[in-house]
């Protein structure tokens, strides 16, 4: 019972794939998580664990190893949240493994399954942008941000059942779209003016 | 104040500009969600208490810095010499190349960092116009700024206290507008002017030998560039930054030839250097 999820981290100002797999296991329930995760990633176990519960769908008592490949890169932040809760429905069968193929998935959980915002969705959909893939979802907040980036197709989900459900044809999502041209032209304009500044006679 | 609307003068964002500000912005989390793109120069003010780590970016994991948090814009520091020696030299580097490389165990990352350095200090620990600090008091106060970080600055430039009926007077100034369009006239005979070369779009980005090509004096200027060094004790970097300053000044006259007054002008922009020869 193995499902891969796509997932990706920024390094400096690029970002880089991150293939997240989930493997299930019936032994005595437990939850491992290899490939050089920092405190905030191995963390996420916890917020997993209680956004599945707390969103009615089936935690497995299994086994669970959770591997960030590549390995060798230390993987930071909180945005692994999603995708490992998906990677562990989909290999439990909750989730439609054929729904998740292509995705690349973003987003922190909150306890109750709701989702928070993350770092760097611009540069990530910047580098998703150049792949070949069905397009990124990510949490409602970051959505404009990733939409910067154009060709790419930006999907927001605001909790982890939307997501479910998205990934299971039980929901629609129209990918959120704006313009790039439009929000350049609109956000240029200053507030403050030079004009305000007492006149001085030149210093000589 | 002043330096507040330094960004409203300089020339709009390109697009591929603002994306790379956003992306920095992005990865520091920094980004207001009701902004999806920063399409204005960034400004940044840290306060005098930031450490190294703060301005040039650090961490286990470096995040950006103050320094790259400014990228194509202008980084601002109030009360210059109030900031800990240390973390002003940190950033004589991305000064000097436009980017800040952050070397840790774990890895090492690079960030973009071409900013306008801008910064403000009082003349004097009281700062009052009826000043009672000693010479000793004054000297050990400007000495807080190292010469190398001096050097590195193209224009100082002393604000006198604003009089009375200035501040009272309905006097309004250019706006930015104004301002601006003159600053993009001058930008656009510098890109005319580095058409051929690649990474240089401004006089700023000069090298020395570009400066020695495109910044030609007549010889009533190098006499008067002579004497300044000689006399003044400038060093090499002060040299180039005069002649880029005073063939910025000839290109907002709309000037083809570096006048001699240009220079004088350039040369009195480095008053701090002349400051330490009281």
């Amino acid at each position: 019972m193995l499902a891969k999820i796509f997932s990706a981290a920024v390094l400096g100002i690029n970002a880089y794939i991150v293939e997240v797999e989930a493997h299930l296991e019936s032994q005595l329930p437990a939850f491992a998580t290899v490939g050089l995760p920092d405190s905030a990633v191995r963390e996420s176990r916890e917020r997993v664990n209680a956004a599945i519960k707390n969103s009615n769908l089936p935690f497995p008592q299994k086994r669970i190893t959770i591997n960030l490949a590549p390995a060798d890169i230390k993987k930071e932040g909180s945005a692994f949240d999603l995708p490992i809760a998906i990677g562990i429905l989909a290999a439990s069968g909750v989730v439609s493994q054929d729904g998740i193929e292509k995705y690349v998935i973003l987003g922190e959980l909150s306890l109750d399954g709701s989702l928070r915002p993350i770092r760097g969705a611009l540069p990530i959909a910047v580098e998703i942008s150049k792949l070949e893939s069905k397009g990124i979802v990510l949490p409602v907040e970051n959505a404009s941000e990733a939409a910067m980036a154009q060709s790419i197709n930006v999907y927001p989900v605001a909790s982890l059942t939307e997501a479910v459900e998205f990934f299971n044809d039980e929901r629609t999502i129209e990918p959120f779209q704006v313009s790039l041209q439009e929000v350049f032209s609109r956000s240029r304009q200053y507030h403050i003016d030079f004009q305000d500044v007492p006149v001085l006679e030149r210093p000589c | 104040m002043l330096a507040k609307r330094f960004p409203t003068i300089l020339p709009d964002l390109t697009l591929a500009e603002a994306l790379e500000t956003t992306k920095i912005h992005s990865v520091a989390g920094l980004l207001p969600s009701n902004t999806p793109l920063i399409a204005t120069r960034p400004f940044r003010s840290p306060h005098h208490t930031i450490s190294d780590a703060g301005l040039i970016g650090g961490g286990q994991v470096p995040r950006p810095g103050e320094v790259s948090l400014a990228h194509h814009g202008v980084l601002f520091l109030d009360e210059l010499p109030e900031f800990k020696k240390n973390v002003l030299e940190v950033m004589r580097q991305p000064l000097e190349d436009g980017v800040v490389t952050i070397s840790r165990a774990a890895l090492s990352l690079t960030y973009p960092a071409q900013f306008m350095l801008s910064a403000a200090m009082n003349p004097c620990p009281c700062g009052y116009a009826k000043c009672s600090c000693t010479p000793q008091q004054v000297q050990k106060y400007l000495s807080r700024i190292s010469g190398p970080l001096l050097d590195r600055i193209d224009i100082h430039i002393e604000v006198p206290t604003v009089k009375y009926n200035e501040l009272s007077s309905d006097r309004v100034g250019e706006n930015s507008e104004t301002i601006r369009q003159r600053v993009e006239r001058a930008r656009a005979i510098q890109l005319q002017r580095f058409i051929n070369m690649k990474n240089i779009f401004c006089n700023a980005r000069m090298e020395s030998k570009d400066i020695r090509q495109y910044c030609k004096i007549d010889q009533q200027g190098e006499d008067l560039l002579k004497m300044a060094i000689t006399k003044l004790g400038l060093s090499a970097r002060a040299y180039d930054r005069i002649l880029k300053v005073s063939r910025t000044i000839a290109d907002l006259e709309n000037s083809i030839d570096i006048k001699p007054q240009y220079i004088s002008e350039a040369i009195q922009y480095r008053s701090l250097d002349r400051m330490s020869f009281y």
